[in-house]
């Protein structure tokens, strides 16, 4: 079975995702690029095993091997969005690095998807000030709902950095959204 | 009038698709809620979305990490 009809195999559109995206990172890969980091709703998709769905895969990966892989693999583009019906997937790309920076790019999760593949991930802190931004500018209710679902992933994982969050939400004008969902108790 | 879940959801993928291409919906707006949930509403999301991390137990594996509802 071919890389394709693995895919079109899977039922659960979730599951569909985080396998096209360990699929496309391993052919960035192959062909010399950085490994693409996964973000926005699709990281929170991620992360909450599918409890919060999106409708797309937002990317930063390299321009050139993103519209190369995807257009090879039968993808047609509209605007920014790449899409393929047959497997019902939609990658927009936005842009070729993390705008949070290079800590941010060094904290990015690896997360196994198979044995042999994986994918990459906005580490949940810097993905938490990303919804936490999306609350207080865009006026997205749902947006702190789901941070404190991702400070509760983190925290059955490994320790939730606090001090990196506090530094990123003092930079980001957030503390006050901040403290009060840490103070919240969820 | 009858319709089969796979075929009305073949459908739907379908028509989403056409009206992005001629760029009549975009896919990566309409995600923002401006409409505040109820208290219940949000308690009862935040326990499913709990319920299903208890589920499939998120762990590390080195510096990798796995979600159980991925792992292949």
């Amino acid at each position: 079975m071919n890389d394709l009809e693995t895919l079109l195999s899977i039922e659960d559109p979730v599951k569909r995702k985080a396998l096209f995206i360990a699929m496309f990172s391993r052919e960035v890969v192959r062909r010399g690029g950085k490994q693409p980091i996964i973000v926005g709703g699709q990281a929170v998709e991620i992360y909450t095993q599918g409890s919060y769905t999106t409708g797309d895969i937002d990317i930063k990966a390299s321009r050139e091997m993103t519209d190369a892989i995807l257009k090879a693999w039968g993808f047609v583009k509209a605007g920014r969005t790449w899409i393929n019906k047959e497997l019902d997937i939609y990658v927009d790309w936005l842009g070729s690095s993390l705008e949070e920076g290079e800590e941010a790019e060094k904290r990015v999760s690896i997360i196994k998807v198979t044995d042999q593949l994986d994918i990459r991930v906005i580490s949940i802190e810097d993905l938490v000030i990303d919804r936490l931004g999306a609350f207080k500018w865009w006026g997205d209710t749902d947006s702190l709902l789901w941070a404190k679902v991702l400070i509760g992933v983190k925290k059955s994982i490994d320790r939730l950095d606090e001090s990196y969050l506090f530094e990123r939400a003092k930079k980001t004008n957030l503390l006050d959204i901040l403290e009060g969902i840490l103070s919240s108790g969820e | 009038m009858e319709i089969e879940y796979d075929k009305l959801k073949k459908i739907a993928a379908g028509v989403r698709t056409e009206l992005a291409i001629k760029g009549e919906i975009d896919i990566a707006k309409g995600k923002i809620r401006k409409k505040p949930r109820d208290k219940e509403k949000e308690n009862l999301l935040f326990t499913m979305a709990m319920n299903r991390m208890t589920r499939f137990k998120p762990r590390r594996e080195g510096d990798k990490i796995i979600l159980p509802y991925f792992y292949r």
